[in-house]
This record gives C-alpha cells, structure tokens and sequence, in this order.
C-alpha cells in the first residue's frame, strides 16, 4: 500500500494574464518505508513538486491535482486547517538553506519544540518537552543538546543548523520526511554524515523520505527507487539512464584531457608572489591592552601566468584573510606581496553574487560603475578610454563574453537567475580588464549543472584574455576538476598539495 | 556590558560636544541679553555695565566652563524674559509637552502594529491598498491644517472638544488628559502613518525568507506564522525608527502648541529664541539634542538586547 499517491499534479504560475505550467502531470507514489530519488536540474520543477504534497506554496501558485492520497485521505480536498494538522506531524520537511531557515530571533529549543506544541499541545509537559527536543537533538548527532536549547542560529555553522532542521522535522516521528536539496549547501564530509543520519532515521523509524537533489551519484547511492524531472514533466525510464545528466566522472576526464591536449607548458613566469607574509588581528580591550589573534603564519604562494592556483582550507582557516591581504585590502604585519608590472589590480569573483551586487541598479549600471572605478584605480582618464569604444559597448561586449544576451543589461540582479547572477559577477570582475582573478568559492551556492557551465566559461575566458586565477574553495572535487597546482591552508599556514 | 559601558562613554562625550557648540552659536550671533535687558534707550555705559556685572565681556571658555558648571548641578541660570529659573520654567512647560508626548505614542503603539500587520496580510489587496492610501494622506497633510480641521470638527461641529481648554496637571488631572488627546492625534497621524507604513514594508520583505517556510512545513497556520515568527524579526528594524519617534515628540511640537494654545516646550523656544533669552534656548537646545542622543542609545542597547545576531 502507498503512503503517498500523486496523480497527475499541476502547477502554474499567473505570468500577467498567462497562464504558464511549471510543473505537468506528474505523477508518483512512495511507500512506506521507501526512499524515493527525485532528480532534476535546477529550475526542472522538483522543489515545486515536493512543496505542493503538503501544500506549503505561496498563493503565487496554482496547484491542482487528479488525486493526492496520503495514508488514504485526500489532502487535495483538506482545508487548509486540516492541511496544518498533517504539516509537521505526518509530513516534515528539510529545505536547502540551512543558513536561512531557521528564525534567527527564537533560540534552537523553542524552535525544536513548536512542531510538539502545535500538534500535541497540552498532552505533553514542559518536561516531557525538553526531554524530547534534547534526544532528537541527539538523535540527529549533535553535540552537547542541552547547551544547543538556549542557542541562537547563527552560533551554529551550516552542517549543526542543517541537524537541527533535520532533528526538528523527526521530532514529531512524521510518516514522510522531504528532504529538498539538504545537502547541497554543506561540504563533503557533511555532506556524507547527513546522509548516513537520513539512513539510521529510516531504519529506526520506518520513515519514508522523499530525496530531492540535482546530484544523481548521491542519490543513486541513499535511494530505493529514482525518478527524474525535466522541464516540469516526469521522464519515463529515468531510473535506469544517465544520459539526461553528465555525471562528474565523464566531465572530470574530459577537461583534463582537454588540459593535457592544449598549449605546450613554456616556463612559467610568476606574476604574483607572496613572501613569508604573516597576519593578525589586533583588538584593544577597554583597558588599553591589544589582543593579538594571529591569522596568518609566514605564508609563501606564488602566481604563475595563465594557471589556476587552487585553495582550499576549512571555513577559518585564513582564506578570506589572505585574499584580502593579496588584494590591499588588509595590511599584512610582515612579509611582502609582489605583483609583476601590467598585473596589478587584482579583482575579485564572490561566492553569493546574488547579495554582492546592488539589488536597485541594472546590470548595465553595475557594470559600467565597475568599468569607470577600474578605470580611475589605474588612472586612464575617461575620455581616453571612450576614444576607443563607449562604455555601452564595453559593456556588451563583456556580457557576450560571459554568454549572455545584451537585453540583460536592463534588467536587475533578482530578474537573473543564479547562473546569470554568477555570470555577473564574473563580468564584474573582468570589465576593468585585470589580468589576475581571485575566485572566492564561485561555484559553491549554485547547483552542479551550473557549477559546470561556470567553470568552463572561467576556463576559456581564462584562454581568451590570458587570466591567471586564483581559485578558492571547499569542495576537493571541483578544485581537482579546475586547478593546475592546489596550495592547503591549514591554521594559517600553506602547503602545496601534489596532485 | 562593555558594550553598554561604551555607549555611554560616546554618549556623555555626544553630550558635552553639544553643549560647547550650542554656547558657541549663541555667542556669535549679534546681539546680547544686556542690550535686550536694558532696552533702546539705555546708554552705552550702562549697557558696558550689565554685562560685565553678568560675565559676558569675560573669555568664552571661561563663560562656557562657568555654563556648564552650572549644567552638571541643574543650575540652568535664569530666564532673562521671565525671571525665573530656567529649570523651573522649563519644568513647568514640559509637563504638558510630556503629557502630548504620552498619549500621541500610545496611540502609535497601539495603532501601528496591527494596522501594518492587517496591511501586510495581503500585500497589494484591497486592504493593503486602502491602508497605503491612508497612510499616504496621513504623511501628506500639514500638521497645522489637520490640528484646525480637527478643532473645527470636533470642537466647533460636535461639541465634543472645548478648545483652548489646557488644564495643569495639577490642576485636574482627568481633564489634562482628555483635553491633550485631540493635539495628540495631531502629533500622531503623521508619526502613525510613518511607522505603519514602515512596518508594513518591514513584514512583506520578512514573509519571503526561508525560515517563513519553515515555519508553516512545521504545522503553523498563517496567523501564527504572522505572529510567533514574522513579527519579532520586522520589529527589531522598527525599534530604531521607533526611537527617533520618541525623541521627536518629546522635544514639543511648535506647530501643534501653537493651534492648540498648549503651554509647552515647542513655544517656550519660539517666543525666547525671538527675546534672545540666552539661558531658556540654550536649555531647551540640550535638552532636545540629549533627548536624541539618549534615545538613541537606548534604542541600540535595546537593539542588541532583543536581536542575538548583532554581536
């Protein structure tokens, strides 16, 4: 018997006076106790499928369906007061953004025991609350519960916040648990234990979950049963091919090979060094004394032309420091950054391109702002510059160059989809023509789809105008994928990783 | 606490900034408290004479020290106008710009969190629409017309008002406080409206975040939502534009005493600025820029208190 039955759901959106379907027919089940993959790239619809089960889109969306059975109940016939009752306690979710959602006001406890306070109410006490909160705490593998009850989010890092949504959607021992993209936002090693924990909930709960991710590899791994959307529309036979999808492997071997095939290596010449330089913060107390917080240690890196230098550290290990530093935005305390001549003014390529640009101007504005500023740092006068071409054409020219449309130019940053926005930023960066890039995680809030397209648009305009990056993430995998050498920092301290 | 501590060390340094640039700037402006004491037709000696038996031919830092002696003991001089001491004139007075303060922030209070949760409902609904409509007006109308049409309504059509009716707290309190709730819904509409308005913004942009979802996934139905999740986080930025309400209303209104005969700080000011009574205009001036820069100070401990984030 299934737990869930979906029959032919749609879902629309009023596109001023149109009616324009996200989401077509689709239909599935899961049983109980079963695992069920869903697979798509991003935009295909599979987010919106797996909030319209329980109902929890936005009124934006029109949801119908022929039927939408759960434990037999129909919940396309539920008001939406019945529909609360079910929320939280038979249906949980577990959204992407661990960072974001979780209130940021109400402390972790009193989040955790809401869904008991809604759905149980008064039959349970305070006490029996508590004990609950701190064993799913438990349960989802977090240390020290008790402190955690009096904690607020943003004490936590993004794997604790991710347990604690995933501790507070079990606590109420739901039916069917929707995990919506959960793991993307957190590393490798996370990564795996939130999967591990997904599979100890299933065998010690008979939970069914539904796993929603654009990572066919992880889901092949933790699902019973996979289907995959495309385009709003389920595709037949999607459990067995992968060609709907490149998987890592094949994409890995084909920009190495495509490496190894290209430009015979001469000399490398260095064009960005840093030599044993050392940083700290410094802190005054009230009392007149600093506090000195080393960051760095006698850190050595050097820049070759026309390579990817690789960095990977853990979240605090002194990334952010030393690429400030490198950019003069921060003083180092001792040691020197050289940079050769004709390749100073280093620009920079942030992780969240959706908050580093400005909401209110077009992205035609954005970017001539960033060509003028360039132009001013090195001092070529305006009017010397627009004798060769207008800032108008500068700028249509740089959004070519990063593959999109020049109609783009007069829209905002939130009428841009991630991988335009990301896109963006890169023409940001590059507009005032620089001839070193820093990449700070480029590629880390977007899906693998994107990741892909992004990192070989950096590779050939690396090509094109001769860039040498610096390339800084977390994720082993896509440093291996893009990096000619890779330098680890460890407590403020670098080595070089062989490869 | 050592923020805490902070905050007012940059307080009390706020504090004496104003207080030396307040006596400065009425040092240099022409004109003197001896030639308005003495009058047209008092000769130069006797004028030469006043001022030096008041202290006024002596070095600035000498009158500013001596000033602000006076300041640290709540000796704030006496008016030239009234004779009397300026902190008890000024005492007098702001008992009833206080009593107009108190009741146009309670109605703020009272009216502006539901009217900007009813307002932010249904974003661009009929209701929404209706209440942005009306908060438009509310900033849009000058405050001596909506005072005059509220006189003429209230008081002059319905005899429900008595105009020009202040009573001293002292006096009879009741009708104290009935007589200042007209003047205060003059001071309030506009703050009202602001605040509503601001509120309103502050819960449609916090309806779209994550944790909004979160919420109802877990079971929450869309009032609770509104009220155990969305509103502490579109409260917080309200707290500061809160405090700048406060300050406002505190240091009187000059329009609203005016139409409303309201013996208050607001034209207190008025009619010394016009007598260059020195003493009264300097105090009322530390007064008003203290009540800001206290205000704010609270507003920002207080910030730090109910948001975990800002550490």
């Amino acid at each position: 018997m299934a737990l869930l039955e979906i029959k032919n759901m749609n879902i629309s959106v009023d596109a001023g006076g149109m009616e324009k379907r996200l989401v077509q027919d689709v239909s599935f089940e899961v049983s109980e106790g079963e695992i069920l993959g869903l697979v798509g790239s991003s935009g295909s619809g599979k987010s919106l499928t797996s909030m319209a089960i329980a109902r929890i889109l936005s009124d934006d969306y029109k949801v119908t369906f022929e039927e939408a059975l759960f434990m037999e109940k129909r919940l396309d016939l539920m008001s939406e007061k019945e529909l609360c009752d079910i929320r939280g306690k038979e249906i949980a979710y577990v959204f992407q953004e661990p960072m974001t959602s979780l209130n940021p006001v109400v402390t972790i406890g009193k989040q955790a025991e809401e869904p008991l306070i809604l759905h149980f109410g008064k039959t349970i006490t305070k006490e029996e609350r508590r004990k609950t909160v701190i064993d799913a705490l438990k349960d989802a593998g977090l240390d020290d519960p008790e402190g955690l009850l009096d904690t607020y989010p943003h004490r936590l890092s993004g794997g604790q916040r991710q347990r604690v949504m995933i501790a507070m959607a079990m606590i109420t021992k739901p039916k069917l648990l929707v995990a919506d993209e959960i793991t993307t936002a957190l590393d490798v090693d996370t990564r795996n234990r939130v999967i591990d924990l997904l599979k100890h909930y299933r065998e010690t709960y008979g939970v069914s979950i539904i796993f929603i991710s654009h990572d066919r590899k992880l889901v092949d791994n933790l699902a019973d049963r996979v289907i995959t959307i495309s385009n709003g529309k389920i595709l037949e036979n999607a459990g067995l091919s992968d060609d709907d999808m490149p998987s890592p492997t094949t994409e890995k071997g084909r920009t190495r090979q495509k490496r190894a095939g290209g430009l015979d290596k001469p000399v490398p010449e260095p064009v960005l060094t840093v030599k044993d330089m050392s940083f700290s913060y410094k802190d005054k107390n009230i009392f007149g004394k600093t506090e000195i917080t080393p960051v760095l240690k006698n850190v050595n890196l050097t820049l070759f032309k026309g390579e990817t230098l690789g960095i990977v550290g853990k979240s605090g290990s002194g990334k952010s420091t030393l690429v400030k530093v490198i950019c003069g935005l921060q003083t180092a305390d001792k040691g020197e950054v050289t940079i050769k001549e004709g390749y100073e003014d280093p620009q920079m390529v942030f992780q969240d391109p959706y908050s580093s640009l400005n909401p209110a101007k077009t992205i035609g504005k954005i970017l001539k702002e960033s060509l003028i500023l360039g132009l001013k740092r090195k001092g070529i006068k305006p009017s010397d510059y627009t004798r060769t071409k207008s800032y108008g054409q500068a700028v249509m020219e740089m959004l070519k160059n990063v593959g999109l449309s020049s109609e783009i130019a007069f829209r905002r940053v939130r009428e841009l989809s991630g991988g335009q926005r990301q896109r963006i930023a890169i023409a940001t960066a590059l507009i005032s023509e620089p001839k070193i890039v820093i990449l700070d995680e480029p590629v880390s809030a977007i899906d693998a789809d994107l990741c892909d397209q992004v990192l070989e648009l950096l590779s050939s305009l690396r090509e094109k105008f001769g860039l040498s990056y610096i390339f800084i993430s977390h994720d082993p995998e896509v440093i291996n994928r893009t990096c000619d050498r890779v330098m680890v920092i460890e407590d403020g301290e670098t080595r070089e990783r062989k490869k | 606490m050592r923020y805490v501590g902070k905050k007012l060390i940059a307080l009390l340094v706020t504090l004496a900034a104003i207080s030396f640039v307040t006596f400065f700037a009425f040092t240099i402006i022409p004109g003197d408290a001896a030639t308005n004491i003495m009058g047209m037709d008092a000769t130069e000696e006797e004028i030469e004479a006043l001022r030096e038996a008041m202290g006024l031919n002596d070095n600035i830092f000498v009158r500013y020290g001596r000033w602000l002696l006076g300041v640290l003991r709540f000796d704030l001089g006496t008016s030239l106008q009234y004779s009397i001491g300026v902190s008890e004139l000024i005492g007098g007075r702001l008992k009833a710009t206080a009593g107009l303060a108190f009741e146009s922030l309670l109605i703020i209070l009272v009216l502006a969190v539901p009217l900007g949760l009813l307002s932010a409902l249904k974003p661009n609904g009929a209701l929404d629409n209706c209440i942005t409509t009306l908060t438009q007006v509310g900033m849009a109308v000058p405050q001596f017309f909506l005072g005059i049409m509220l006189t003429y309504v209230l008081g002059v059509l319905l005899h429900v008002f008595r105009m020009g009716g202040y009573v001293s707290p002292g006096d009879n309190f009741g009708a104290y406080i009935s007589f200042l709730f007209v003047p205060a819904i003059t001071v309030a509409v506009p703050k009202l409206s602001m605040m509503t308005k601001y509120l309103r913004d502050c819960i449609v942009a916090e309806k779209r975040k994550d944790y909004v979802r979160t919420a109802k996934a877990k079971g929450n139905d869309a009032a609770r939502v509104l009220s155990h999740h969305i509103l502490k986080n579109a409260l917080i930025p309200s707290l500061t534009f809160f405090a700048m309400i406060v300050a406002d209303v505190f240091a009187g209104s000059i329009v609203c005493e005016q139409v409303f005969s309201i013996p208050g700080v607001g034209r207190l000011l008025i009619a010394s600025i016009s007598n260059r009574d020195f003493p009264v205009v300097s105090a009322i001036v530390l007064y008003t820029a203290a009540l800001v820069v206290v205000t704010n100070t609270l507003a920002d401990i207080l910030y730090r208190a109910v948001d975990p984030r800002v550490n």
